[in-house]
């Protein structure tokens, strides 16, 4: 299965010539305009109208039958903002947040179809291109020569870095049960059914989940409604609609990683595999584990959301705190009691 | 609080917010000195929205004058109005019938619940509770109803007269009223559930902004605020008003159940029980509204007030709300002074700043129920 997923683009017929790189870069742009885009736009549409439903709100219902067109709205309104010059030192700090956040699409792990790197180190991709983008971010606040911007730039860089511990413990715990940190090896090692996922492989490995969930939460915690406002509160238009998308990537992103890592990924029951690997049908495979790990991702930000739509936003230092007070002995609770689990069974 | 771990010094830095801040519950500047996330020094700049009330009341005829004292808040219209009646009432020697007193003290009842409904809106915004604040609103809406079913305005009602009140209740008023009683009374639960004991809440609002209370009193502090920092002052039983004294309520007191007593939690815990004994004096009223006049007397435009001087308090929804009222037995008044409850709540608000942090701050003053509208004026 790996073989077929680094290499997918092998699959498609196409003229000599081409280069590999010209394949990928098109399909992902494709990917992207037929399946992420409209997928992003039916979820902000569901969560704002369930988020509404927690509030006792109506929600969008104005664009089209009860709100639906609210996305294309949206976006037909973000089209027309002007685009915000900055100085080049806050563009070039920007530009790396930017890069740094949206590489982690080389690696997003939606089944064999989407990934177009597919190394031993999956799995610590996505995290360490957060952490450069965390720096980015800090250096960009430095930048804008605010206090909104110096305080949500320290804040955003505290944080990355009190996530990042237990994060990387989790992750290592999932690795323990996967025996392996590729995406496609992780989820090799799980089945279709809950109980053979990674986190019922051990007693302690739905702690090291809540560990990873908690920190993807540490990770993408903002402060936008408190007082300072971050970085974004010097940003405007297209560069604040980039920004917010950010905020909404990286929880996606966290989210399918924990899907893949603990949540058994897109790993489907043996007979349909086997089935369609046997019919040579394997865009309709690759198509429906994506589907699966995306259902399955989705799920899982509707219920971060739930809960962050209904409970009051901690101060910067307490989640902090929670990170390396909580969390941390958590997934190292976890890491060991897996470790020895494995050790001993 | 422990600042204690803070041991990394930064270079502090001035930082000057508002007065048009999203954060902020009203329009007003804030001088912040900031060391990292902590407030070392904060100041707090008003007069962005006075209106010269007044200075207006006393180039209007007294007839006019309610509509002036409803604007001191508009969003607790009622008690101003009130104050400056009693004192007015008290000039002329004016007799106030029994039904008219009765739904003096149902509007005020509503318009403290609506009050503290609001209030609670503002300090879930506050700590971004986001569910809360349209649960709050949403339940202050049923009031505004009422007050629009009452009076045909959901703000700055200016219903009541020099005398009575401009009207008697309307078809059915009494009804909603006792309905949206037991629906708010069902709700508090919800909202107990949902936010006064979530630990998010608690760890946001517990141990934060405390007011000792020798300092409360030493400030002058009333209302809400002076009762969660443990102070029984409530003039409407220490000098009863409108009928108050044949009510039976309770006036209930800060016992730091979160954190402190008089912390912004006390605060918030206060306004929710405030919420509790409203609703019961609102049903006492109802159930035994008198037959009877709603006014003594129609109040025409050459309505004029004998020479002298009154002062007269009521308990508003934010403390002691008292109007002094001079007539030189003309048409107009002399003048109108009111002594409004967030006077010293704003002195207090920027001590209470220095010290916390940062994120703090718009909890802090959302607890302190600061209307800069009635600052102002």
């Amino acid at each position: 299965m790996s073989g077929v997923a680094s290499g997918w683009y092998q699959l498609l017929v196409l003229p000599e010539g081409i280069p590999p790189g010209l394949v990928v870069a098109g399909a992902w742009i494709l990917a992207t305009v037929m399946v992420i885009f409209p997928v992003a736009a039916a979820y902000s549409y569901v969560e704002r109208k369930l988020g509404a439903d927690y509030q006792a709100r109506v929600g969008p219902n104005r664009a089209g039958p009860s709100g639906m067109f609210q996305p294309i709205a949206d976006w037909l309104k973000l089209l027309q903002k002007p685009n915000q010059a900055l100085s080049w030192k806050e563009e070039r700090w920007s530009a790396l947040q930017t890069m740094a956040t949206y590489s982690t699409a080389a690696v997003l792990p939606l089944g064999p179809l989407f990934i177009l790197a597919d190394t031993e180190m999956n799995v610590f991709i996505p995290f360490w291109a957060l952490m450069v983008a965390a720096l980015a971010t800090l250096l960009l606040g430095m930048e804008q020569s605010s206090i909104q911007g110096w305080l949500g730039g320290s804040r955003v860089a505290a944080q990355a870095l009190s996530g990042a511990f237990p994060a990387t413990l989790a992750i290592l715990c999932a690795g323990l049960a996967g025996g392996g940190f590729r995406w496609a090896d992780m989820v090799a090692s799980q089945g279709a059914a809950p109980w053979s996922w990674n986190v019922m492989a051990s007693p302690f490995h739905p702690f090291g989940f809540l560990a990873f969930v908690g920190a993807g939460l540490v990770f993408s915690a903002d402060h936008q409604r408190d007082l300072g406002g971050g970085v974004t509160s010097n940003l405007y238009g297209g560069r604040l609609a980039l920004a917010q998308l950010g905020k909404f990537y990286v929880l996606f992103l966290w989210s399918s990683m924990a899907t893949v890592l603990y949540l058994g990924g897109w790993s489907m029951p043996a007979f349909i595999t086997e089935e369609l690997s046997a019919a040579d049908a394997w865009i309709v495979l690759f198509g429906l584990q994506a589907v699966l790990v995306l259902s399955k991702t989705v799920l899982l930000m509707f219920l971060i959301d739930w809960v962050a739509r209904t409970n009051p936003r901690a101060r910067v230092e307490q989640i902090t705190e929670l990170s390396w007070k909580f969390l941390s002995p958590l997934a190292l609770f976890s890491l060991m009691g897996a470790a020895a689990w494995r050790a001993l069974t | 609080m422990n600042f204690e771990r803070e041991t990394l010094p930064t270079t502090p830095a001035d930082w000057v917010v508002g007065p048009y801040h999203s954060p902020w519950i009203s329009h007003f500047r804030a001088h912040f000195t900031l060391d990292g996330e902590i407030i070392v020094r904060a100041g707090l700049e008003g007069g962005f929205l006075h209106r010269g009330l007044e200075k207006a009341l006393e180039l209007h005829p007294w007839q006019s004058s309610i509509v002036y004292a409803g604007r001191v808040d508009p969003e607790a219209a009622s008690f101003a109005e009130h104050a400056l009646c009693l004192a007015v009432e008290k000039l002329c020697e004016l007799e106030v019938p029994a039904r008219a007193q009765c739904i003096r003290v149902i509007v005020d009842e509503l318009t403290r619940v609506s009050s503290h409904l609001k209030y609670i809106a503002r300090i879930a915004q506050a700590t971004s509770s986001e569910t809360m604040v349209h649960f709050a609103l949403r339940d202050r809406e049923k009031i505004l109803d009422l007050f629009e079913l009452l009076s045909g305005a959901r703000f700055s009602l200016s219903f009541l007269r020099f005398g009575g009140v401009a009207n008697d209740v309307t078809e059915g008023f009494i009804e909603r009223v006792v309905e949206v009683c037991d629906l708010i009374r069902f709700r508090l639960k919800e909202y107990n559930d949902l936010f006064s004991y979530n630990q998010a809440f608690l760890a946001r609002s517990a141990y934060v902004g405390v007011v000792e209370p020798g300092f409360a009193r030493r400030c002058g502090l009333t209302g809400p605020n002076a009762r969660a920092s443990a102070i029984v002052a409530d003039v409407r039983k220490t000098s009863p008003y409108s009928g108050y004294e044949q009510l039976d309520f309770e006036v209930p007191l800060g016992q730091g159940e979160g954190g402190a007593i008089g912390d912004a939690h006390d605060r918030y815990v206060i306004r929710l029980r405030e919420i509790t004994q409203s609703l019961e004096i609102l049903r006492q009223v109802c159930d035994a509204l008198p037959a009877g006049p709603f006014a003594s007397a129609p109040v025409e435009r050459d309505f004029k007030v004998p020479t002298g001087e009154a002062y007269a308090r009521v308990e508003s929804a934010r403390g002691l709300l008292g109007c002094y009222a001079v007539a030189d037995g003309s048409a107009r008044p002399t003048r109108v002074q009111f002594r409004v409850p967030t006077g010293p709540s704003w002195q207090l608000a920027p001590m209470l700043l220095e010290g916390a942090r940062l994120q703090d701050a718009p909890t802090i003053l959302a607890s302190l129920d600061l209307c800069v509208s009635e600052l102002d004026r």
